[in-house]
């Protein structure tokens, strides 16, 4: 029995069993019924998991490139603000700036004029496509805010 | 069925023609979009057909319905996020089969199949109505309750190689089902931030679920440039497609029924139809390693029995007034506007309009093929497009698939954090498609539990309830045939894994 | 930099877009109309059919457009109603009577009777008891006295928890004195279906409903002041001897948020009537088989008060 990363599964899995545990509130009981099994069911597979890792031999771990954590986090953090941007400046315009922004940041061709102009340009035909298709022509609400 | 006969000119008035036609794009279209799902493709069109004659809207719904469920094969195959829970399937192997540059063979086949599974559904529709409803009406909450038993035990099955991880999802997606109102008392449970309120829907979950690891991915991977594939359409494609289904009569038959006998039932879910066939052929099948790295006829399982459950969810519609899915819910709304009431009236009284109707869904299998086939020619040049400009594109549309739904910002913002929960928990190892299982039955199982406890209570008691009758007991024996298989199939995957690929084995370092 | 100067840039260009907002006439936009629930549904597709006519120009001149925003019996919608609906006149819902109420009373609900401005009534869809057509059951009577004899073991099922099915229910056990089960479904047709397959004994259900499939379940009585003339052979309970009233009756119509500007409130209160009766409106809501019950503001408000009051004081009682 070696530390592997398989650990932090088991450790993930009572965290997650923990959690819920510690959010059951509701007064009927019948209502905490299905709940409460599911619990059993996964402390249950949680525990058959300790077993297992026991039992299993040493793995070898996957040796991979470098983990991209800024990007990852950097595309997070850009949907997340997307997310609460759209309520205030509207979608299309929230979409388009998120997709303006995320492409440009991250791209690895130099910014020229030329290449930042077919992006606004792509970006305002998807955003003009999903505006024909959803405002217009299927009359859907979008989330507006003090632009569109 | 002669009655059909004479209705057919009716239906190839130039009106109904044109309806059908734009409504196959359209579906199609719908489908494709990830977030807009069937569902809301039909209600989105309700609208239109008030000013309609009967039988064209209804044509343009069900046509709808039919492309929209196909449809959904599209975005399942080329990025990777399945358009509806029916596609779920079709994505493992599809998806698997664009990266090798088989894109347009692989939705060939999706569409193929979706034109035998559905022309299943629709023939089931003209000439096993009667005893198919009375079938469906057999199922109560005792048989409702094991029909999800059944679906839940699929997840062993579907986790090759990461069995426990593969159940607790399961069982942990269960358990996020539960979140917001509970549906039989009222109580709220795990509401511990306002945007929960409403619970967790299907939809924003399975986007959630799918989209965002796979946005989050390409993030990742963005400057890997994959070798563009010829983009060309393929030759012979269509007879090599024929030839290959000619070999797969099990799997359509399979695929038919269990698309039919699912879809039949109301509140059963006929949106897993696709993953249980999936299920089936996969233990059936010689090779059951090979699913899920692209093997085609994984997505003709999925893609037959989804479309069959099509025509079969309209059955008890059209007779009883009981929709056999969300979709035929919605169609029932339609049906209601132009003062057509379900039963008997329909086929007697309104029989003209009845009969186009069916008619109509008839061609529309037909027309849905050939559009999707059509569109598909080029699907390849899809897969060229640069990860940089994919990831910002498909995040816009979850967004707005997901906020079309309910028309709920809330919805998105569980979206996200669902996403970003599973992509951590897909860097452990954790499969996406048991969580989405577990979502769409948990409310099924603990309803018609807590349904039939209470109906029990005031007759034969919960034993008898729900371990008597023939058809529980048939289902308890499917479940459990499908849990052990499954949990064996587990057991030989790793056995294999191991003896064939010792490099492979060091990847399997999951259960 | 460069991206920052363009972003914004951008920004403006898309400010060139915006929709102006905030004029003096209303409406000049279209009207979002809240339905809390799930398309396909009864309350769903009558509020299409009466939003029909809202473009012609005796009535808005602005399409209605129908948001559905289901959930929790309807909480969900009008709880976003109350907190993030806008209150500038743009913003209406379709009020389901006596779910508000009875909602707002049992439930930890963020709106009460008195958060909403009804406008107009559309329809009034009273509650009947139904038993599968095999039923051994064929009167009230011989009901209550099975109910009687087999206290909490007759099963009756309704669309919900606290809709008018449950009420209807609950006042059906204390006018009779009998112990009933009650099993909540997911919806109107769900319960329907297991009435007629037989999966429970009996239900309480929507007439539209009930009128719809009648030649496959028995409709004992309807739980309202008077027959209905789509059922005109159906007796009232009250006719029976139990006293039931009208508190169980489903009453749609639209309403703003409390709130929203007087003088717009006045301009679609007169509106919002003659809409609910233009002809074609009153034709299609026949068609479908759905009853029409067309009250005025002043008539609503009125409704809503004593429906409140009745369910206060019914469900006050320690019930179920």
């Amino acid at each position: 029995m070696r530390f592997s990363g398989e650990w932090i599964v088991v450790i993930i899995m009572f965290i997650v069993c923990a959690f819920f545990y510690a959010l059951i509130s509701a007064a009927d009981p019948r209502s905490t019924q299905f709940p409460l099994l599911m619990l059993v069911l996964m402390l249950s597979i949680g525990a058959l998991k300790i077993i297992a890792q026991i039992l299993e031999k040493k793995q070898l771990t996957n040796g991979g490139e470098r983990y991209p954590f800024f990007r990852v986090s950097f595309i997070i953090a850009a949907i997340a603000l997307y997310i609460v941007a759209m309520d205030y400046i509207g979608f299309y315009t929230a979409s388009f700036v998120f997709f303006l922004a995320s492409t440009l940041a991250l791209q690895n061709v130099p910014h020229t004029p030329r290449v930042i102009a077919m992006r606004a340009g792509l970006g305002l035909t998807l955003c003009a496509s999903l505006y024909l298709l959803f405002t217009v022509l299927l009359k859907v609400q979008i989330p507006k805010g003090i632009f569109m | 069925m002669l009655e059909m006969l004479e209705h057919f000119n009716q239906l190839l008035s130039f009106g109904n023609m044109a309806v059908l036609l734009l409504g196959s794009v359209a579906g199609i279209f719908f489908g494709a979009m990830p977030g807009l799902s069937p569902t809301m493709a039909v209600a989105l069109l309700v609208p239109f057909t008030f000013y309609m004659q009967p039988a064209t809207g209804l044509i343009l719904l069900g046509c709808v319905y039919t492309s929209a469920v196909a449809g959904g094969a599209i975005s399942a195959v080329l990025i990777n996020i399945p358009g509806a829970p029916a596609s779920i399937a079709t994505m493992l192997d599809g998806n698997p089969m664009a990266k090798q540059g088989r894109a347009q063979e692989a939705l060939y086949i999706a569409f193929f199949a979706s034109l035998l599974g559905g022309l299943a559904g629709v023939l089931a529709l003209i000439f096993l109505t009667p005893p198919l409803a009375a079938f469906a009406m057999k199922f109560g909450p005792s048989e409702l309750f094991w029909i999800s038993v059944f679906g839940i035990s699929i997840i062993a099955g579907l986790s090759s190689g990461a069995l426990l991880k593969g159940l607790f999802g399961g069982a942990l997606g269960m358990m996020i089902s539960t979140i917001g109102y509970s549906p039989m008392f009222g109580e709220p449970r795990f509401v511990f931030h306002d945007v929960l309120l409403s619970g967790i829907a299907i939809v924003p979950a399975l986007i959630g679920l799918f989209a965002v690891p796979q946005v989050l991915t390409l993030v990742e991977e963005l400057y890997i440039v994959a070798t563009k594939a010829d983009y060309r359409p393929r030759p012979g494609l269509i007879a090599s497609t024929v030839a290959m289904f000619l070999r797969w009569k099990r799997t359509v038959t399979l695929g038919s029924l269990l698309g039919i006998t699912i879809g039949i039932i109301p509140g059963a879910g006929g949106q897993v139809a696709g993953l249980i066939t999936y299920d089936q052929v996969k233990k059936l099948s010689k090779d059951p390693c090979s699913f899920g790295k692209g093997n085609p006829e994984g997505i003709s399982a999925s893609e037959t029995a989804n479309s069959a459950t099509v025509g079969a969810a309209l059955i008890p519609l059209l007779t009883l007034g009981i929709p056999g899915s969300p979709t035929a819910a919605v169609l029932l709304g339609g049906l209601l506007i132009h003062g057509l009431f379900p039963g008997p009236d329909l086929f007697t009284k309104y029989a003209d309009v009845t009969y186009t109707f069916i008619g109509g869904m008839f061609i529309a299998q037909f027309i849905m093929c050939g559009m999707g086939i059509l569109f598909s020619r080029y699907s390849q040049a899809v897969m060229n497009i640069p990860n940089l400009i994919m990831f910002p594109a498909v995040t816009i549309l979850a967004v707005i698939g997901t906020y079309c739904v309910q028309n709920s910002m809330d919805d998105v913002v569980i979206m996200f954090v669902l996403g970003l929960l599973m992509y951590l928990g897909q860097k452990l190892g954790f499969p996406s498609a048991p969580v989405v299982l577990g979502i769409i039955l948990g409310p099924i199982a603990e309803e018609n539990f807590l349904r039939g406890m209470m109906i029990a209570q005031t007759d034969v008691g919960a034993f008898s309830y729900f371990f008597t009758g023939g058809l529980n007991l048939l289902l308890i024996a499917l479940s459990a045939i499908s849990l052990l298989w499954g949990v064996i199939g587990d057991l030989q995957y790793r056995r294999r894994m191991k003896y064939a690929h010792p490099a492979g084995a060091a990847q399997l370092s999951s259960t | 930099m460069r991206t920052l100067f363009l972003s914004i840039f951008a920004l403006l260009c898309c400010a060139l877009f915006t929709i102006p907002a905030g004029a003096a006439d209303w409406p000049d936009a279209p009207i979002s109309l809240i339905v809390c629930y799930t398309p396909g549904g009864a309350t769903d597709f009558q509020a299409r059919i009466v939003s029909m006519p809202a473009g012609g120009e005796k009535y808005f001149g602005q399409p209605i457009v129908i948001v559905n925003k289901p959930g929790a019996g309807g909480m969900t919608g009008w709880n976003w109603m109350i907190e993030r609906g806008g209150m500038d006149g743009y913003t209406m819902t379709a009020y389901n009577m006596p779910h508000l109420a009875a909602q707002s009373i049992v439930n930890k609900a963020k709106f009460t009777v008195e958060s909403f401005e009804p406008l107009a009534n559309w329809g009034a869809d009273p509650a009947v008891l139904i038993v599968p057509a095999d039923s051994p059951i064929t009167s009230v009577k011989e009901y209550v006295d099975y109910a009687k004899a087999n206290p909490a073991k007759l099963t009756v099922n309704g669309a919900g928890l606290y809709v008018g099915h449950h009420i209807a229910a609950l006042q059906l056990e204390q006018a009779a004195g009998v112990k009933l089960t009650y099993i909540p479904e997911k919806g109107g047709t769900d319960a329907f279906q297991n009435v007629y397959a037989g999966t429970v004994m009996s239900g309480f259900n929507n007439l539209a409903d009930a009128y719809r499939g009648k030649e496959r379940v028995r409709i004992l009585a309807i739980a309202d002041l008077n027959r209905h003339e789509f059922l005109p052979d159906v007796p009232t309970f009250k006719e029976l001897g139990y006293d039931i009233d009208d508190t169980s009756v489903n009453y749609r119509g639209f309403a703003f948020a409390k709130g929203v500007p007087q003088n717009i409130i006045d301009k679609a209160a007169a509106i919002v009537p003659a809409m609910f009766t233009d002809p074609m409106v009153t034709a299609k809501m026949k068609e479908s088989g759905s009853p029409v019950k067309v009250l005025n503001r002043e008539e609503a408000k009125k409704m809503f008060a004593s429906q409140k009051e009745k369910l206060e004081k019914l469900l006050s009682k320690p019930a179920k």
